[in-house]
């Protein structure tokens, strides 16, 4: 992937939250419109079709799989709204109508070249169980001072501007950000020192630190390109 | 603005040459076909309702499950191969949903099977076979809602597989268009008095099929929803008010009370551990039935169940259950 393929990725990534957020779209069907974006591209290139109508399309088929349905029309008008901020608003007409029409006719298109696999196994579940546990083990003050889970659950939010849910398993992305947020509040997990299996171990029996670390290294990147992309 | 037709050809290409026709389900048709290399399978061919606001949410969902359910190749499930996208016009979008091909069914296995039917230890085998697959449904939180012989299939190996599950949403749209009549012996007390259900009426149907397998003939033959009920009260005995589903417009006492018959009458030749289990299968109170989880481990297993901690040949998957653990669930479901 060259830089610049790279950073229209990124500001379509992000087009895709703030349309999304618009549309009130919860966190796990916005990680599946990122993904299905993803994928998309993995076969597709940006020559070959516009970025911000799969995106628009994406947001539009997450909300029908994770059934957290959007209307069409909702979509187009806030996809525009958020592409076009300086225009005035879109008004009824031509113009709506064709761009309704796409992306209809875009969600079959994009089902068919995904073959149909726009269900996805997200981390979002295994970060909140394994947060759980954090809590139980940390002292509660400890725990009520620090901002854990709110850390999180942006960086995983955030790790959808990268391809890393399509390389790495659900379990190890909420491992490695599980890390990546202690890491940074300078929080450690109470006994560690004398604990026999490291608490990573226990969530996901087949991870290994140089996976976290692989999995943190890229996601330190991506915020890398944040820089260069805005 | 969207160069859709230059991939058109990659696509359309049909690669699938229809043989005959399987048949003509409640769902649309069913075609045998080859594929590419030559391979047999099955092809169902699907309309979808096409609007003005794309796919319809349910087809698109289950159809995607689907998909997702195949990256655990179950051995117990039937193998969803590929689906392609035929054509399309203003109103319907046509699609072939293509699987694995295998030509028996359960009623036709027992049909063939010669007097004096299935041994013990087949019955056992395909019983654990059955609620394996249904487990792993009710794992990823599919209600297959229509378990009977004619969807569940025998390979030559004798392996169990379950076709047909997570589709009733995609044909709804065709549903209403068609009048095929659709079975309803296997169907749970509480689908027919039209209270809210779950998993549990995966549950029931295994039990009609378990007390099947031994008697080769249907448990409970209604010719309508009233006459099913009382079929199944005459063997199991009414059962008592407070189990009888609130909210429902068959009242309780519209029914004769009727004591339960020793299951022994219908089925001679049951053994105490299968009578049990065949008991809580058949629980008249959805709340009450065993799960597939818990009837796997039912002491009529027994036997399975050790051999399972000895070989590793048998078809149960747990490479997956320390994924989806957490995805269990018996609350309902809405489908």
């Amino acid at each position: 992937m060259t830089d610049n393929t790279a950073k229209v990725h990124f500001r379509v990534i992000r087009f895709i939250h703030e349309a999304g957020l618009r549309l009130r779209l919860k966190s796990v069907p916005l990680a599946t419109a990122c993904i299905i974006y993803h994928r998309f591209f993995k076969e597709y290139t940006l020559q070959q079709y516009d970025p911000y109508l799969i995106a628009s399309t994406t947001l539009y088929i997450a909300g029908k799989v994770e059934e957290n349905q959007v209307t069409l029309r909702d979509v187009v008008n806030v996809c525009y709204r958020t592409l076009h901020r300086s225009k005035p608003p879109l008004e009824m007409g031509d113009m709506f109508f064709a761009l309704k029409e796409t992306i209809a006719k875009c969600e079959l298109f994009v089902l068919r070249a995904l073959q149909f696999r726009v269900v996805y196994n997200h981390p979002h579940r295994y970060l909140l169980h394994y947060l759980t546990f954090i809590k139980e083990w940390m002292e509660p003050y400890k725990w009520d001072e620090l901002p854990l889970a709110r850390t999180s659950w942006a960086l995983l939010r955030d790790s959808y501007h990268s391809t890393l849910c399509l390389q790495y398993k659900p379990q190890h992305i909420a491992v490695a950000i599980l890390y990546m947020t202690l890491e940074s509040h300078g929080a450690d997990i109470p006994f560690e020192d004398t604990a026999v299996t490291p608490w990573w171990k226990v969530f996901a029996e087949d991870i290994t630190l140089d996976i976290i670390k692989q999995i943190v290294g890229e996601l330190i990147n991506t915020y890398d390109l944040e820089m260069i992309s805005s | 603005m969207l160069a859709m037709t230059s991939r058109k050809e990659r696509f359309d290409n049909n690669n699938y040459e229809v043989i005959s026709v399987i048949g003509n389900g409640a769902y649309g048709t069913v075609y045998k076909a080859r594929d590419k290399e030559g391979q047999l399978v099955a092809m169902k061919k699907i309309r979808i309702q096409n609007t003005e606001e794309g796919m319809p949410m349910s087809a698109i969902r289950e159809i995607a499950l689907l998909k997702q359910l195949e990256n655990y190749e179950h051995p117990n499930i039937v193998r969803f191969l590929d689906v392609k996208h035929t054509n399309q016009t203003a109103n319907e979008i046509r699609l072939n949903l293509v699987f694995e091909f295998i030509d028996q069914d359960l009623a036709a296995y027992l049909e063939r099977c010669p007097s004096p039917g299935l041994g013990p230890d087949r019955i056992r085998d395909l019983m654990y076979q059955l609620l394996n697959g249904v487990d792993f449904l009710h794992a990823h939180r599919i209600v297959h809602r229509d378990l009977k012989p004619q969807n569940i299939l025998i390979t030559r190996n004798g392996q169990l597989k379950l076709a047909d599950f997570g589709l009733a949403r995609v044909y709804g749209f065709q549903m209403a268009l068609t009048s095929v009549v659709v079975t309803l012996w296997y169907r749970a007390p509480e689908v027919i008095l039209q209270a809210s259900y779950a998993t549990p009426v995966d549950l029931w149907s295994c039990g009609c099929i378990f007390a099947e397998l031994f008697i080769r003939r249907p448990l409970f033959c209604g010719q309508s929803d009233i006459d099913q009920l009382a079929k199944i009260f005459e063997i199991l005995g009414l059962p008592m008010e407070h189990d009888w589903p609130e909210n429902v417009t068959l009242p309780w006492s519209s029914f004769k009370p009727v004591p339960p018959q020793p299951l022994q009458h219908y089925i001679p030749e049951i053994e105490s551990d299968a009578q049990d289990l065949l008991e809580k299968l058949l629980q008249f109170n959805p709340h009450k039935r065993i799960s597939a989880r818990n009837a796997l481990n039912h002491s009529y297993f027994r036997d399975e169940i050790d051999s399972l901690r000895t070989s590793s040949s048998m078809s149960v998957s747990e490479s997956d259950s320390g994924l989806d653990t957490s995805s269990r669930s018996d609350t309902p479901v809405s489908k």
